[in-house]
């Protein structure tokens, strides 16, 4: 008899929703189509209050004039002033507090049919959530009185909870959990949930289900955004309806805006590293069921790959990509609406001139595989001798060719006549000149120029942005390199070669459809070359004074300091779509 | 004390204001030379000018040098818009200068000389060109006229804008010549065809290459010519002098700046304008002691003066952030002032902005009210460096009805009535929502007011 009562014990408790030890999704509505949680933002604190490199972040937070400037403002020390008081008044510090607060997770909804959000801290223990509540309410009142205000919570039941009621939001603790939320209705469906479990919740929602069943082991904070619902209730939502309207868009968001156009579901994944942060969103797509419209984005059966991204000395930003423009061109009229087709007939007219008479969009992209890479990289100057006022980072178009032997002549061929064109124009407008130079490069060649400066602009107080351009061709096997600076595609054509020679590179078996990865060093370098430029933007489209145009650039070029270098994964498997976003900071450990 | 319009006594007219009583020289009067001489002027501004007599502060208004502070940053943008190729940035840029800068009258008169001698940058696509331009007509707007006009004549941007960059001797290119004499220094009749015909052959040779002015001799025809009463192989220079000498080109120039500075209408009768016109040339075309003389005169205090001028949309626009020490978003406030009909660097035509009553219809009001409104609505429009609450409260602009009045001080040619006023207390004492978005709505109300569009 003893065993089957002992069961019958666990299995109520093991039912009870005050024990479960799951995510807030029993708690919720049913029809919540946005969920957020963090599992244990108790030891993420601990971690962070334990790692010597958060008190040198810290610091150098503190040194960027922005945040420096904030810090002394009345605001700022009335908040400090305001943490102490609570500090002294529960005994312990704010960090405690917080951990105390939230150690059993944080939980996020929000329900369309309330309109409401709710935040569900699960706190340490009932008592505790209780003592911290009752202190903070008690500093509250004191503060209203001595404003002569009235009490800004009213304090009132609901079954077993106590609950706070104020202008603007409500919040409640029952059992160990606290609730706060901006709709009456929502929180006391969400504390009626706690003491009682309720046969309808998220939780039961099989979209739910299999998104959660997906979730990685590895993520410390999980997102869910039910699509399918956002979808049919805003059908006016661009984002949604899975077309960009226009080629740029097209470009970098057709695919991504094709899943999100039929996908049920959003996830996000967020994982911390040790000195990284990455978060991985997901959706679900059938790779066999992509439009033809956008085989062009993901290639025969969805899957095309991009090529390993070439890094090159200085290098700011690597994008690599799958992505057919030929193809993409030739379905203009399925993807585009008139004006953007119109705007791309014209520039189809232009081109194929320039082309000499040579079908742009069929003859010249289609001469190419759609794996292409745009390489941008710091410029050095010491070729020049005037150096331009504003100075840009270079940039590179990086393409595969089918058939390197039938277009290599004529795009060779092509370049030099643009090179005297320009030449040409420039020299009745008064701009700088341009040489051309060619030199082989290892196993490739390059047709580089050179940027002769006038006689009479040699002294020249402002100098143009023209300065930072003087094009280049390159070519090595199957590559061709086009590139606003010989410098560039020097450094590209020899990369290539030295890779080839490697035989593996660390990234040659790179599997994503789109990768983008950018170092912070580069651009660093970027901002403090253009600081007085964009200290003079600054105060023209702020209104700033110079001083505070130069604390707002300059904390922002600090705050680029902070980090190291970031990357961005467009890939998909057989039914999923994922962006994986990483970001990482290694230079506070160096400062420590 | 002030004589009807239709017989207002010269002598009176030009005479030194000499306020006799509190009555006679009060904040009002203070505010109506700044908004004059200027853009308007702030609280702390009028409490300094009040214990300054007329003249003092007229005398003041025209020896203004810029301070270095407000120079080297406008270099700093300067270098910034050129190095971008960014000629729709030139406007802000100049906005710059006339909310950050301490000498106002010379802003002032270099928008004047600006409109007088309009080129513009839909024309000249060259920013290097218009603020070379720009930068003559602001060393000579107090100076001297004659060497503005010289300077003027061979400026690359003007020749440009008047097709006049190329002058050869078989085909004189007569555009130049008639502008100088029509709209730069005599006015429309005082010329006849073959003044310009002859003035027009003087300037043959002139040419502009790269961007600079050149005298090509080869083009040149050094023939006889008979301009006005006078005869001789003239070039261009001499052209010039003798358009100078003629005793219409001070009566016009005077006859102009009154306009601007005094009143829009009513006040043409060439006996009125005839002493400053004397003075004007005795002084040998020297534009301060001109300017001096009007800013510190009788009339230009008088009723014939206050409130009989439209506010030009820099005026209006310019006026309201300067009075306010406020700071916005300098691109989008310059082009939004293109709604308004004056972008500056782009004036309409040859002739520049006509001004006066042509500022104002249904439109450019409606166009008015709207400009106010976004500006307001700007979170980058501030006022002090913060929110125009704090800014009210660091005034010490302790209630509603002396926030109505001092803006009425402020901003007003003339008094708020009552109606106007208790409503704008209504506004501010009993409006619902953010006191702060609910002081921008009344300030947009109150700008947009008939009465603020009068200067």
């Amino acid at each position: 008899m003893r065993v089957p009562v002992l069961a019958a014990v666990l299995a109520v408790f093991c039912c009870s929703p005050l024990m479960a030890e799951d995510g807030g999704e029993h708690l919720l509505p049913i029809s919540t189509v946005i969920y957020a949680e963090i599992d244990q933002p108790g030891d993420l604190i601990r971690r962070l209050r334990d790692d010597p490199a958060v008190p040198a972040l810290v610091e150098q937070l503190k040194q960027i004039p922005a945040i420096g400037q904030a810090l002394e403002e009345d605001d700022s020390v009335k908040a400090r002033e305001a943490l102490g008081i609570i500090e002294a008044q529960l005994g312990r510090e704010w960090e405690d507090v917080l951990t105390a607060l939230v150690e059993n997770g944080v939980t996020f909804g929000f329900d369309p049919l309330s309109q409401g959000a709710v935040l569900i801290l699960h706190a340490e223990s009932e008592e505790s959530l209780n003592e911290i509540v009752d202190g903070l309410v008690e500093l509250a009142n004191a503060d209203a009185e001595s404003k002569g205000k009235k009490a800004p919570f009213q304090e009132a039941e609901y079954r077993d909870a106590r609950v706070f009621r104020g202008d603007k939001f409500a919040f409640g603790i029952a059992a160990d959990r606290l609730v706060l939320t901006n709709k009456s209705e929502l929180g006391r469906r969400v504390i009626d949930a706690i003491y009682e479990t309720p046969t309808e919740s998220l939780a039961v929602r099989p979209n739910f289900q299999q998104a959660r069943d997906a979730r990685s082991e590895e993520s410390i904070g999980w997102l869910y955004v039910d699509l399918a619902t956002i979808r049919s209730a805003s059908p006016d939502e661009k984002l949604l309806q899975g077309k960009a309207d226009d080629p740029g868009g097209e470009i970098i968001l057709g695919g991504v805006l094709e899943g999100l156009s039929k996908a049920p579901y959003l996830t996000a994944d967020i994982m911390p590293g040790r000195r990284s942060v990455s978060a991985s969103f997901s959706i679900p797509l059938d790779r066999s069921k992509i439009s033809e419209e956008r085989v062009h984005y993901f290639g025969p059966e969805g899957k095309g790959q991009a090529a390993a991204p070439i890094h090159v000395p200085g290098n700011i930003l690597t994008i690599s990509t799958y992505r057919d423009l030929a193809l993409m061109l030739q379905r203009a009229g399925d993807l585009f609406n008139e004006s953007a087709n119109d705007g791309l007939a014209k520039a189809e007219t232009g081109l194929s001139t320039l082309f000499g008479g040579r079908s742009f969009s069929e003859d010249i992209l289609g001469a190419f595989s759609p794996r292409l890479q745009l390489v941008v990289a710091q410029q050095s100057y010491d070729r020049l001798d005037t150096k331009p006022s504003i100075k840009l980072p270079a940039f590179a178009l990086v393409a595969e060719m089918r058939d390197p032997e039938a277009t290599r002549g004529a795009f060779r061929r092509n370049f030099m006549n643009a090179i005297g064109f320009f030449n040409i124009v420039g020299a009745m407008k008064g701009n700088p000149q341009l040489e051309l130079d060619f030199e082989d490069i290892d196993d490739g060649e390059l047709i580089s120029t050179r940027i002769v400066t006038p006689a009479d602009k040699k002294d020249q107080e402002v100098v143009p942005l023209t300065y930072n351009y003087a094009p280049a061709m390159g070519f090595n096997d199957q590559l061709m390199v086009i590139s606003s600076t010989g410098e560039l595609a020097r450094q590209i054509l020899t990369q290539v070669s030295e890779d080839a020679r490697a035989e593996t590179s660390p990234e040659a078996e790179a599997t994503a459809n789109t990768i983008l990865q950018f170092s912070t060093d580069g651009i660093f370098e970027l901002l403090l070359a253009n600081r007085e430029h964009l200290i003079a933007q600054n105060m023209l489209k702020e209104g700033h004074t110079r001083v505070e145009a130069e604390t707002e650039i300059d904390s922002g070029i600090e705050i680029v300091k902070l980090f190291d270098k970031g990357r961005l994964e467009l890939s998909s498997s057989d039914d999923t779509l994922d962006l994986d976003i990483s970001i990482s900071w290694d230079r506070i450990q160096k400062a420590e | 004390m002030n004589p009807a319009s239709n017989s207002i006594d010269p002598e009176w007219a030009w005479a030194p204001y000499e306020p006799t009583g509190a009555e006679d020289w009060s904040l009002a009067h203070v505010a109506h030379f700044h908004r004059r001489a200027g853009f308007g002027a702030n609280w702390q501004t009028l409490q300094e000018s009040l214990p300054l007599s007329p003249v003092t502060l007229a005398t003041q208004a025209v020896s203004q040098v810029e301070s270095a502070e407000v120079e080297s940053s406008s270099q700093a943008l300067v270098t910034s818009i050129l190095a971008a190729g960014g000629l729709n940035q030139l406007p802000a840029w100049w906005i710059h200068r006339l909310l950050q800068g301490s000498a106002t009258l010379r802003e002032k008169m270099t928008i004047f000389w600006h409109g007088h001698f309009a080129t513009s940058g839909a024309k000249v696509r060259d920013p290097q060109l218009l603020l070379r331009q720009n930068r003559l007509l602001r060393e000579h707007a107090l100076g001297d006229f004659a060497a503005m006009v010289h300077e003027v004549s061979k400026d690359p941007a003007m020749l440009m804008y008047l097709d006049s960059d190329s002058n050869r001797k078989v085909h004189p290119n007569e555009n130049f010549a008639r502008e100088l004499m029509e709209l730069f220094t005599l006015g429309e009749g005082r010329y006849s065809e073959q003044d310009i015909r002859e003035l027009a052959r003087c300037f043959t040779g002139w040419e502009v290459r790269r961007n600079e002015y050149r005298f090509n001799p080869y083009q040149h025809d050094d023939g006889t010519k008979r301009l006005f009463d006078q005869r001789g192989q003239f070039g261009g220079e001499q052209g010039v002098d003798i358009v100078l000498d003629r005793e219409d080109c001070p009566r016009f120039i005077a006859g102009k700046l009154v306009r601007y500075f005094v009143a829009d209408e009513g006040l043409s009768g060439e006996e009125l304008i005839e002493p400053l016109a004397v003075e004007f040339r005795e002084s040998g075309l020297q534009i301060a002691p001109l300017v001096q003389r009007i800013l510190s005169s009788n009339l230009f205090y008088s009723e014939h003066a206050r409130a009989r001028k439209f506010r030009s949309p820099i005026e209006f626009a310019v006026g309201f952030l300067r009075t306010l020490d406020g700071s916005t978003n300098l691109i989008g406030f310059s082009n939004s002032l293109k709604d308004l009909g004056q972008l500056l660097f782009f004036p309409p035509n040859v002739k520049g902005w006509n001004g006066g009553r042509e500022w104002i219809n249904s439109s450019t009001l409606l166009a008015r009210a709207n400009m106010m409104h976004d500006l307001l609505a700007r979170s980058e429009t501030r006022f002090g460096g913060g929110d125009l609450q704090e800014y009210c409260d660091s005034q010490g602009w302790a209630d509603p009805e002396e926030v109505v009045d001092r803006l009425s001080t402020l901003l007003l040619a003339l008094p708020l009535n009552s109606e106007a006023s208790t409503e704008l207390t209504q506004l501010l004492e009993s409006g619902s929502g953010d006191p702060e978005k609910r002081l921008r709505r009344a300030l947009a109300l109150f700008v947009s007011l008939p009465v603020y569009q009068l200067a």
